[in-house]
């Protein structure tokens, strides 16, 4: 067990200092002279060009560069954006929290919603209540978030002025009805696909545990049938429910682009569209490196969580 | 139906709707008695409702089946179980608290996330309300009952930490824990090796004889009830057909299908020139079940008035001798006679040649394990080792021998899908264990391989024609489309079947019928070798006999020479010549088929063959299991010396040390140091 857990740790580290590698090449990858790339813009003075030139370490050789960078990047220092004249981590710093805290919201709504619908349909299957939350799943499920976005800002903010249009504000400057206000519509529109997906895989993966022999044997123990499906049928259908859910949380840190786009919420996915439009390389860097490390971090977790719920993928290892 | 009926299932019928809202009666009107105390058999083909009869009476039907008609009874208290609905309290008081099943499959049959002691500590939870810490004594206790070794340690082991056979001890020790009157054991041990099903069996005898539990074996092993079954039912089409006790049902059975089934099924006990008499047909198809009696279109006792009269109801033939079938007792046995003197015409013809087809010497198959992004080797196992025997042409060869015995990759190493690492494979006296694929061509057109299941062995998407053709063309052996085509249509009448099922796909089969073409294709390059692995296994009793049958009609006609591996030894020894008994990998006795069964010499041909039992309750009665240590290890743990000497009552110091070589026993060839 703690062989695989070292061996998975390994695993996520060379990860990581492999997409290092490439994020780093990438200020070199784009053709044009790099000062001028990571400036972002051509017309900047003398003075400007050889600043940033010493700063990128442009009279190193390319290993030291690198390393260089990377332990830059390990202090959080991933150089200066100058496009914003700021730190790139300060940039980070702010846009994080609002993303991460939408998203996290999104999910704890979206996991225990999705699973209760997939179990109830799952367990009704044939029934009139299966047949409607599985056509709603899907049908959700198909919605683009964007029109959804529209839609509601158009029913709630411009028709029935309940909600401001866009906006995001804390609850400690903007108070809690305020803040609440904000973030009702930006998370419906990150759960409802989310609600449709979990629905969807937990009605699949408990259909499938239905029909399992060991399913039978619990029942021929003349177990209650609420013990068969919470004991017996759960553990085994929710299993693949991790696998979606850690692909879920992977992609936390990064952002709806277009969520936070359409109600000007000032966080990564808003940070990242910025950024590339104004080709600001070290902030895009960042954001990569940042998303990646984050997204390698969740799957680690989601194959910890694993093997904490099915003993056959610790059992399988330790053989080795 | 008496005073001591400890369970009544009275007229079951039990219906299942399909997805267009087709509803078919698989159960039609099923009764069963069970004495307390007593074991007994219910034996069918797959599709008779022997299972469904059980999972009918304890509510645990899939969700498709109605709610069976008719009555369940217990403690003759008048109260019928089915009218309780399926999860209420009182059903399951009796289903898993007085009722306990064990099911066929031990691989899936368990929760694989929960650990083995919990799933039995459930049970006491469930139905004594016990604490935890009781419950967990209990369990251990029950897992010492049923022989696990370690209860205590393997408690919180998760099941596939478990062998085939001691997933089926905790299953029986999960149905003990609730203390259970009756215990079903539903083919509880046909996915087992013959020396562990042996094992178990004998342990739920004894824990019958001791506890008083009384016993439901259902199984389509025929063998298996006259050993251990005090009545047997016999069931067909969803309907019980006979009922009586043991020396009923083999010595004097009355009804036709019994009768039927008795001659169409080779036995271990059999005398050489013994002529299975396959049931013509197959069983009705549920959702086409005739009115009149269900086995008048096999039937070759059957009258004009069978058809024009409804279903035979069940009639009393003799002392708690039923039977169902309009003729009398009268007419049967004469027209038994007269069928009788019929089956005397004569096995097709043996002739073995000198000429040897294929000469395999000292032939040993490495595996490695690789494990982690390297491929890294971590292990290596020979999987077959030392092999050596030839075969002539006309000769059957039967391989048998239990999982990880090496069988297959014998049957593959032989038709160079496997290079062997050692020794030589000489097919007409040419060497072929390392030739290129190139240079193996016109070889592989003279051995042909025919698989076990049929249905998934056959590329769903290719006409039966088309698969018989392909190695017709492959081989270049016809020029025109017209030559092929003529070819096939030969092919397929050789086989038994209208060339004018050429068009159809495999699903449109019958699994025998897939099996003739899989033969078919066998036969189709002109080999003179067959190597059949498994050919018959998937295949129902009343089946097999119908391939077996034509195997031997093709190997008189063509004169091919057979390598015939399976795992049943009844089979097995009906169909060869001679017989190779593998096990982990090594040869341990090779000897003419008829003596090996009247004079075993190895000591693990003796236990293969005691733990084999025999469709007949007379000679059951005079035999006796020979007691074998434990199951059968993996072959990555083959012990040092001779690979039996762990489970050998016999071995000592040298068995352990070195591996003994073949040897002339008494016109055996015998691995062993003792003989």
């Amino acid at each position: 067990m703690l062989k695989y857990l070292l061996k998975r740790i390994g695993q996520t580290i060379l990860i990581v200092i492999l997409v290092s590698v490439l994020t780093f090449f990438l200020v070199d990858l784009i053709p044009g002279d790099v000062v001028l790339n990571v400036a972002g813009k051509d017309d900047i003075d003398e003075a400007e060009y050889w600043k940033i030139y010493y700063e990128l370490n442009l009279d190193k050789s390319t290993p030291e560069r690198f390393v260089l960078w990377l332990k830059g990047v390990l202090k959080l220092d991933f150089g200066t954006s100058y496009i914003y004249h700021k730190p790139v981590w300060d940039l980070i710093k702010t846009n994080i929290p609002p993303t991460l805290y939408l998203s996290l919201l999104a999910t704890l709504i979206s996991v225990p919603i999705g699973v209760f619908f997939g179990i109830i349909s799952a367990v009704n299957r044939k029934k009139k209540s299966d047949t409607i939350i599985t056509l709603t799943a899907n049908i959700c499920n198909c919605l683009p978030q964007f029109w959804i976005g529209l839609l509601l800002t158009f029913l709630l903010a411009v028709k029935l002025k309940w909600l401001p249009t866009m906006g995001f504000g804390w609850p400690s400057k903007v108070g809690l009805a305020k803040h609440i206000k904000y973030i009702i519509m930006p998370l419906i529109c990150l759960s409802l696909g989310g609600i449709a997906g979990f629905t969807r895989q937990t009605r699949s993966s408990m259909l499938e545990v239905i029909r399992q022999d060991y399913i039978r044997t619990a029942r021929s123990k003349g177990l209650s049938k609420r013990r068969v499906n919470f004991k017996h049928m759960m553990k085994n259908g929710l299993i693949p429910i991790l696998t979606i859910l850690g692909g879920r949380i992977s992609r936390m840190i990064g952002g709806s682009m277009i969520i936070e786009n359409l109600f000007a919420i000032p966080g990564m996915g808003v940070l990242t569209r910025n950024s590339i439009m104004a080709k600001d390389l070290p902030t895009i860097q960042a954001i990569v490196m940042i998303t990646t490390a984050f997204s390698c971090i969740a799957f680690l977790l989601t194959d910890i969580a694993y093997m904490i719920v099915d003993p056959r993928i610790s059992l399988a290892e330790s053989e080795e | 139906m008496s005073e001591k009926d400890l369970l009544y299932i009275k007229d079951i019928d039990t219906t299942f709707r399909s997805g267009d809202g087709k509803v078919t009666k698989v159960l039609d009107g099923v009764s069963i008695n069970l004495h307390r105390g007593e074991i007994i058999g219910l034996v069918g083909e797959s599709g008779s409702g022997k299972s469904m009869t059980m999972l009918s009476a304890l509510q645990l039907l899939p969700a498709n089946g109605s709610t069976p008609m008719g009555s369940v009874v217990l403690d003759d208290d008048g109260k019928n179980l089915l009218d309780y609905p399926p999860d209420s309290n009182a059903m399951r008081k009796v289903r898993g608290g007085r009722i306990g099943m064990v099911f066929q499959e031990p691989m899936t049959s368990l929760n694989p996330v929960m650990t083995v002691g919990d799933q039995i500590a459930e049970t006491v939870i469930e139905h004594f309300g016990a604490s935890k810490a009781e419950a967990k004594a209990k369990a251990i206790e029950m897992m010492k009952k049923v022989n696990i070794p370690d209860a205590e340690a393997r408690y919180s082991e998760y099941p596939m930490q478990f062998s085939g056979g001691m997933r089926q001890r905790i299953m029986i020790a999960m149905v003990l824990a609730a203390e259970p009157d009756i215990l079903i054991a539903d083919e509880a041990t046909t996915a087992l090796d013959v020396t562990t099903q042996a094992l178990l069996l004998e342990m739920i005898r004894d824990l019958s004889v001791n506890n008083g539990i009384s016993v439901i074996i259902v199984t389509h092993n025929l063998g298996i009830v006259a050993r251990y079954a005090q009545r047997i039912f016999v069931m067909y089409a969803g309907n019980v057909v006979e009922v009586g006790s043991g020396m009923d049902i083999f010595h004097d059975p009355m009804h036709p299908y019994t009768l039927s089934l008795l001659r169409a099924i080779p036995r271990l006990d059999d005398p050489k020139d013994r002529i299975l008499v396959p049931i013509e047909g197959l069983p009705p198809i549920p959702s086409a079940r005739p009115n009149y009696c269900p086995f008048y279109d096999r039937c070759n006792y059957a009258e004009e008035m069978c058809k024009h009269r409804s279903k035979p109801g069940i009639t009393q033939v003799g002392p708690g001798h039923f039977s169902c079938c309009h003729l009398s007792v009268d007419q049967i046995r004469a027209k038994t006679e007269a069928l009788g003197k019929q089956e005397l015409h004569k096995r097709a013809e043996k002739k073995i040649l000198d000429e040897v087809c294929l000469d395999v010497e000292g032939v040993s198959k490495r595996f490695e394990i690789r494990k982690g992004i390297m491929k890294k080797k971590v292990a290596e196992f020979n999987a077959i080792e030392d092999i050596t025997f030839k075969l002539r042409r006309g000769e059957t060869i039967g391989i048998v021998g239990e999982s990880g015995c090496g069988k297959t990759t014998l049957a593959r190493t032989l038709m160079r899908m496997y290079t062997p690492n050692t020794g030589t494979i000489k097919m007409f006296g040419t060497d072929i264990s390392h030739m290129s694929e190139k240079e193996l061509k016109p070889f592989h057109k003279r051995m042909a391989m025919v698989f076990q299941d049929p249905s998934s062995s056959m590329n769903p998407r290719m006409s039966a024609g088309d698969a018989v053709a392909e190695p017709i063309v492959v081989h270049n052996i016809y020029g025109s489309a017209k030559e092929v085509s003529d070819r096939v249509n030969e092919l397929f009448r050789l086989v038994g079947l209208d060339p004018n099922l050429k068009e159809r796909y495999p699903h449109e089969f019958s699994g025998g019928q897939r099996q003739r073409i899989g033969v078919a294709r066998a036969l189709a390059s002109d080999p003179d070798i067959l190597i059949l692995d498994e050919p018959i296994s998937a295949l129902d009793v009343s089946i097999q006999a119908q391939v077996i049958n034509l195997l031997e009609d093709l190997q008189s006609k063509l004169g091919l020479a057979y390598l015939f591996i399976a795992h049943d030894l009844a089979v097995v020894k009906h169909i060869s010549d001679r017989i190779i008994v593998m096990y982990l990998g090594r040869i341990m006795e090779i000897s003419d088929s008829d003596d090996l069964y009247d004079n075993p010499i190895h000591p693990y041909t003796r236990a293969l063959l005691s733990a084999v039992p025999i469709a007949d309750p007379a000679v059951e009665a005079t035999r006796k299991f020979e007691n074998i240590i434990g199951e059968v290890p993996s072959v990555l743990n083959r012990p040092k010396g001779c690979p039996f000497s762990n489970r050998c009552s016999e071995a000592d110091e040298r068995c352990r040390e070195e591996c003994p070589s073949l040897k002339d026993v008494a016109g055996h060839m015998v691995a062993c140091f003792k003989r």
